[in-house]
């Protein structure tokens, strides 16, 4: 059994490869900083569509509106938290 | 980030339809010198004045600036009447008025942008837009040109900036423009800065000779500043984008146009009666009823989501995908019907419509409509709805 670390590290682990393979970030995503803000890197608008679009296919699930902001989208951790809470909300309803 | 609200401001309160009144005088005046304008490739002097003297470029600012803090939908009925007078004198107008909410909606608490929307208020100031630059494809989201700081530990700024279009640049008291942050920040990393014209020279970089629109004088213009750190507003340019340009862009151009539509329309309506009048055997022509379609299905759009942009500025939340997918659509789809609108009209008034004066001419009305699905280009904003349409699986 995985622990809560070892847990956010993987769901981390793979929001780094989709921010790699959808926007110009590329590889660098695979080991910038999870507190640098990815626009300061040069995410475009239409990036950031297509790196929601790639998040939510990836762990299947579906960004509120409210959520589909460009703070959510600000960092990698920030985007790891926004995960985490829908994922644990999907358990919560499925359990 | 705080957007400062407006106050909601009943869209039909009577201070509102004081000015929609005003408009209307004003919009009497743009109408007789529209034919000149259009011929002559000049500045609707004429028609910007009537404006002033009645108070109506301040028409966004809120009232403790000393404007009416008219919201979207009165913008609207305000632009939609100036246009039916004169294209020109109407984009001018809406133009203006989306850099004025610019500065309203995210003055920040700044004093030095709350003097100057008090300033804008109280004399009449037009204020321009400088977000087009040379290279960027038509894309505001990015920018080449970057605010730099001669002297370390000094407040003073310059910006260089060439821009391919700047609308009445040289009638403007004031300029709106968008710039990297500093030299070293990714394009996207923008910041609006709003200077003082005596603070810039500028410098037109080609000749202005369109098809329509002519009487808005929006050659490209090198662009050299100087000014205040103080005068670059605080919240980055992209949420101003979202939460304010963007939206109020595509909804006044959009009045605007559907005023050039109405306007044709109405010719034809003309037309088609003295037709009637003169051969009361002859069937009036079917293309007035689809240009009628067409236009109710544009006004119809527009004021949904003019309605719903207005109740989203009141409730002061942000801009959510679905909301700049729809506002995207309102663009394309009313530059293009109401294009087709002066088309059919075209066909119904035939050679009366296609000259250049009587009470029939369509044409100025169509070469200024042809401007619409050009000004951002409708294939550009069709790609980015294409990904934006993606996020809503409703």
């Amino acid at each position: 059994m995985t622990t809560v670390p070892e847990q956010n590290a993987a769901v981390e682990e793979r929001i780094r490869k989709v921010v790699s393979r959808q926007t110009p970030i590329g590889s660098a995503a695979d080991t910038v900083n999870a507190l640098q803000n990815l626009w300061e890197l040069g995410i475009d608008s239409l990036a950031s569509v297509r790196m929601m679009i790639g998040i939510e296919e990836e762990f299947g699930i579906q960004f509120p509106e409210s959520l589909l902001t460009r703070s959510t989208f600000e960092n990698i951790a920030s985007i790891a938290g926004a995960v985490r809470g829908l994922l644990s909300t999907e358990h919560e309803a499925t359990a | 980030m705080t957007i400062q609200r407006l106050p909601a401001g009943a869209s039909s309160s009577p201070d509102q339809e004081l000015f929609v009144a005003r408009a209307e005088e004003a919009a009497a005046i743009a109408a007789r010198h529209a034919e000149d304008v259009d011929r002559r490739v000049r500045f609707p002097s004429e028609s910007v004045a009537a404006l002033k003297e009645r108070g109506l470029f301040a028409a966004v600012i809120p009232p403790e600036y000393g404007g009416p803090g008219a919201g979207p939908e009165t913008l609207s009925k305000i632009a939609t009447t100036l246009a039916r007078a004169c294209g020109a004198t109407a984009m001018i107008w809406a133009m203006h008025q989306i850099q004025a909410a610019c500065l309203a909606r995210h003055h920040g608490g700044s004093s030095l942008i709350e003097n100057i929307l008090r300033n804008a208020a109280a004399r009449q100031w037009l204020i321009a837009s400088v977000t087009s630059e040379r290279g960027n494809g038509g894309d505001l989201g990015v920018s080449e040109a970057a605010v730099r700081q001669p002297q370390q530990h000094d407040s003073v700024r310059t910006l260089e900036k060439h821009a391919t279009t700047i609308s009445y640049g040289a009638e403007a008291q004031a300029l709106l423009a968008t710039a990297r942050r500093t030299p070293d920040s990714p394009p996207t990393d923008q910041v609006a800065v709003i200077i003082y014209q005596g603070q810039a020279t500028l410098s037109p970089s080609s000749r202005w000779n369109p098809l329509g629109m002519k009487g808005t004088c929006s050659p490209g213009f090198q662009l050299t500043a100087t000014f205040e750190a103080s005068q670059i507003l605080a919240t980055p340019f992209h949420h101003i984008a979202s939460a304010t340009m963007v939206p109020l862009s595509h909804i006044l151009w959009a009045s605007v146009w559907i005023g050039l539509a109405e306007e044709a329309l109405s010719r034809a309506t003309c037309y088609s009666r003295k037709r009637l009048a003169q051969s009361p055997d002859e069937p009036t022509n079917p293309a007035l009823s689809e240009a009628h379609w067409r236009l109710r299905t544009a006004q119809a759009l527009h004021a949904e989501v003019t309605a719903a942009t207005a109740a989203q500025w009141a409730s002061a939340s942000n801009a959510a995908p679905r909301s700049s997918a729809q506002l995207n659509a309102l663009k394309v789809s009313v530059s293009e019907s109401c294009l087709d609108v002066a088309n059919l009209a075209l066909r119904i008034c035939g050679m009366a419509g296609y000259a250049e004066e009587g009470p029939y001419s369509v044409s100025r009305l169509l070469r200024d409509l042809l401007s619409g699905p050009l000004m951002i280009g409708n294939s550009r904003l069709l790609s980015t709805n294409a990904n934006l349409i993606l996020l809503d699986r409703e």
